[in-house]
């Protein structure tokens, strides 16, 4: 009994074969951290956006931009949102035209 | 497997393949099963800290760099992880008796032995932390006390005095003879 291998026995035994349940499990789990992970960091930024979106009036106004002073600027930003808007439908909408040349770069990356 | 086919799996891993992170998984989940087994006692919680500990060996696999086996290095996660669920567990001053997590774990065994690892588990929960990882890491000769050393962040020399104290008490508990003299 005073065997070391006898006693860990006791303690508890090591599975003897790998089990497939396990690293289904923990494959799983890995996946859904990884998932909260992501949206946690997409709501971040989406906050972050938002928030600087509605910094922009109070700022300008403070520095004594009025609207007209702004618009040339604000037609810019609306250009690129709605391009970048376009741009994520394109590769990752429901359609997503780009979808497969997209796994085929991230393979290879 | 060997080694180099171990970094292939880790580089791939590294790159989001999910299907070399399983591989990882298969070749590693029995050394950490059994040494969280050993320490927890119950082999549900074991099991679902060895989960924990692999999900979060996926997240940081950057930070490993490769100077000693991944098996070490998951068994070093797990081990942090049975530290923090046993802080939480003791802030919480939930206790499950020992005999319910043998009815949960142990079927089919005779009486004797049931009994033997009830002494056994009762022993190994009296121990401090620290000596009681020690003993799970190496009774099983799963990892070598250099290991054992490495996953727990100790000097050797303490390690291979927690093995030694602990397996005393181990035995003093089954009442073998002359297993305080060591």
């Amino acid at each position: 009994m005073s065997d070391d291998l006898e006693l860990a026995a006791l303690l508890g035994e090591a599975p003897g074969t790998p089990d497939p349940g396990f690293r289904f499990d923990v494959l799983a789990l890995t996946a859904e951290r990884a998932r909260r992970r992501e949206a946690r960091r997409r709501a971040f930024r989406t906050t972050t956006i938002f928030a600087l979106i509605g910094l922009i009036f109070p700022i300008a106004h403070t520095l004594g931009f009025g609207l007209n002073e702004l618009q040339p600027l604000l037609l810019v930003a609306g250009v690129l949102a709605l391009a970048y808007v376009l741009a994520v439908w394109t590769l990752e909408g429901p359609r997503a035209v780009l979808a497969r040349s997209r796994a085929v770069l991230r393979g290879r990356l | 497997m060997n080694s180099g086919e171990e970094a292939r799996l880790i580089g791939l891993a590294r790159g989001g393949d999910y299907a070399a992170f399983g591989r990882l998984v298969d070749m590693h989940q029995s050394a950490v099963r059994a040494f969280l087994r050993r320490v927890t006692g119950n082999h549900a919680d074991a099991d679902d800290l060895a989960q924990e500990a692999f999900a979060r060996t996926w997240d940081v696999l950057n930070r490993f760099d490769g100077t000693s086996s991944l098996r070490t290095f998951v068994c070093g996660v797990a081990f942090q992880y049975w530290r923090r669920a046993r802080r939480a567990q003791s802030r919480r001053e939930v206790r499950e008796t020992a005999y319910a997590d043998l009815s949960d774990t142990q079927t089919d065994e005779p009486p004797e032995r049931g009994a033997q690892r009830l002494a056994l588990r009762k022993a190994m929960e009296e121990l401090p932390e620290d000596q009681r990882a020690a003993l799970a890491l190496c009774l099983g000769q799963e990892f070598t006390h250099a290991e054992a050393a490495e996953i727990m962040g100790l000097p050797l020399g303490t390690v291979k005095s927690h093995v030694t104290r602990g397996r005393a008490r181990l035995q003093a508990a089954l009442g073998v003879t002359g297993a305080n003299d060591e």
